[in-house]
């Protein structure tokens, strides 16, 4: 892969996403005093807060990356690759209709509606079936509570996981033989790596509710996709792991794992990026994707990244 | 007494001995020049006289199904702006119509599956199986279906058809060569060379189009053998 694609098609909407994400946060904040000293009232700057946009600018990247690597909107669909924009769209959109949800159990109905929502409209080859359409609604509900879980309590953290997860996410996808939804996947994690910057400078910037369902079931999405494309024969539930381990990032928040901040914080990084990883490494070990040598009889060159266009 | 018969016994042998063994080496030897002259090694822009359309006389268009084993498609692209890449494909099946030196009702229904791509690496196999490049899963085969086709040359026919690629028909002509047709004893076999310049993007292969890296323009040459089933 390039180093020109990686720029163009991940750093690029990347960077437009800070800057949007400024913008926002800079017309949020405004907006808040004016309305408050004029009307009195705090809703008209809801609708410029960051927290009900964060879905949207979860998704910018991975989208823009799509785009840029196969240009126009697929239609009909005849490919799962060619659905992954829209079910991105439909997940950020659901999560942010979530957003005016108070009562927990309408969240919880929400994130659902929003899993499910998003994940039916993908067919992989091989695997596009109800029931595994239920266990992927369900992987993503978990991880969209896990996320959800830790986004509530941190800021930055959360964003750090959900930049190793994905980074390990586009690895798997590499190995797998499917560059293109390795960018994809790859400009999820370049999306939280600036989030997790800006939300060290900037207190408005958080993940939220909404920002957790999003990336929950974007993540949920390109593995489920990846799954269906993969042609090394990897098992399932390698990709099902992957998809599962922002789920961890709850558990490691829970007070019962430690009752000092510090402890749970890297708790949250580590544990689901180490859960992350093992997956991979597991695939790299178990197949043998990296060191193997050709079975072929004729050469047996390795076909590394200084070979991909 | 005893040795003068002897004597001329033994040098009439001798004589005659070497008379055979010279005309042994010289026949020998003809036989190889002979050979060496027939050899096909020496003559190989000319296999299709073998079997021209005059030596093997049928009468009206039959029909050949395609024999994958001795059958074959490669495709050649340009990789990095540097050297052509070259990759074949080793499921081929089908059919196809034909009667020696008659354009009219020359037909071909050919099916290539996607999945037999062979570049001699499993990885970029891999890699060009993925939606990246041929999406193999979502579109297992490729087709080409003639619909006309018009005599070029003595044994070249320009075949216009559908080629589907990728979920993308698009009308293509190929330029095919007639090779020849014999039975050998095994049923009657007829084989043809066909060659054709594609643009990958036509048909929704972009990947590495972009900047060059992997050439847009890609050259195909499949080389068929048909039989007819013996009676």
């Amino acid at each position: 892969m390039e180093l020109d694609i990686i720029i163009r098609a991940v750093l690029t909407p990347t960077l437009a996403v800070l800057v949007v994400m400024l913008l926002l946060h800079w017309i949020s904040n405004k907006m808040h005093s004016w309305t408050l000293a004029k009307h009195g009232r705090r809703h008209v700057a809801l609708y410029f807060s960051l927290n009900l946009w964060m879905p949207i600018l979860v998704v910018i990247p991975p989208i823009a990356a799509h785009f840029h690597l196969q240009p126009g909107l697929e239609w009909p669909w005849t490919t799962a690759y060619g659905q992954l924009p829209v079910s991105l769209l439909i997940g950020a959109c659901g999560a942010m209709i979530t957003t005016y949800f108070t009562k927990q159990s309408w969240q919880l109905t929400g994130v659902i509606a929003v899993a499910v929502c998003s994940t039916v409209v993908l067919a992989p080859p091989g695997i596009g079936g109800v029931p595994q359409h239920l266990i992927v609604a369900l992987v993503a509900t978990l991880s969209s509570c896990g996320i959800a879980q830790s986004a509530t309590q941190t800021r930055a953290t959360s964003f750090a996981a959900l930049m190793v997860i994905a980074a390990c996410a586009s690895v798997m996808c590499m190995l797998s033989g499917f560059a293109k939804l390795s960018v994809v996947v790859a400009a999820l994690s370049a999306g939280s790596a600036t989030f997790a910057v800006a939300a060290m400078f900037f207190p408005s910037v958080h993940l939220g509710r909404a920002g957790a369902t999003t990336f929950a079931c974007s993540l949920t999405a390109c593995m489920f996709v990846g799954a269906g494309y993969d042609e090394s024969g990897f098992p399932w539930w390698i990709w099902t792991m992957l998809a599962l381990s922002p789920a961890l990032m709850g558990v490691s928040a829970l007070r019962a794992v430690s009752s000092r901040p510090g402890v749970r914080l890297f708790a949250i990084v580590a544990t689901p990026a180490a859960f992350a990883a093992c997956a991979v490494a597991t695939v790299v070990l178990t197949s043998g994707a990296v060191f193997k040598q050709s079975n072929q009889s004729t050469p047996s060159e390795s076909y590394g990244t200084d070979r991909q266009p | 007494m005893s040795t003068a018969p002897i004597s001329h016994m033994n040098h009439t042998t001798l004589h005659r001995s070497k008379h055979l063994i010279t005309t042994t080496v010289l026949c020998t030897l003809g036989c190889l020049l002979m050979l060496g002259v027939a050899s096909p090694q020496q003559a190989p822009t000319v296999p299709a006289k073998v079997a021209t359309p005059a030596a093997t006389a049928i009468s009206g268009p039959q029909v050949f199904t395609v024999d994958d084993v001795h059958s074959m498609a490669l495709f050649r692209v340009q990789h990095f702006g540097a050297g052509q890449f070259w990759g074949r494909f080793n499921d081929i099946e089908g059919n196809f119509t034909f009667e020696p030196g008659k354009a009219e009702g020359m037909k071909f229904d050919i099916t290539i599956k996607v999945d037999s791509i062979d570049t001699a690496n499993d990885d970029l196999n891999k890699h060009l199986r993925s939606p990246d490049f041929f999406s193999a899963k979502d579109f297992p085969s490729m087709t080409f279906k003639s619909t006309s086709a018009k005599k070029a040359d003595d044994m070249v026919y320009d075949v216009t058809g559908d080629l589907t690629l990728h979920g993308v028909t698009k009308s293509v002509v190929a330029r095919v060569e007639y090779c020849g047709m014999a039975d050998m004893g095994r049923g009657l076999k007829a084989g043809f060379e066909a060659q054709l310049v594609i643009k990958r993007s036509d048909f929704g292969i972009k990947y590495g189009t972009d900047k060059g890296a992997i050439g847009d323009s890609v050259k195909i040459i499949v080389g068929l053998e048909g039989g007819v089933a013996k009676k």
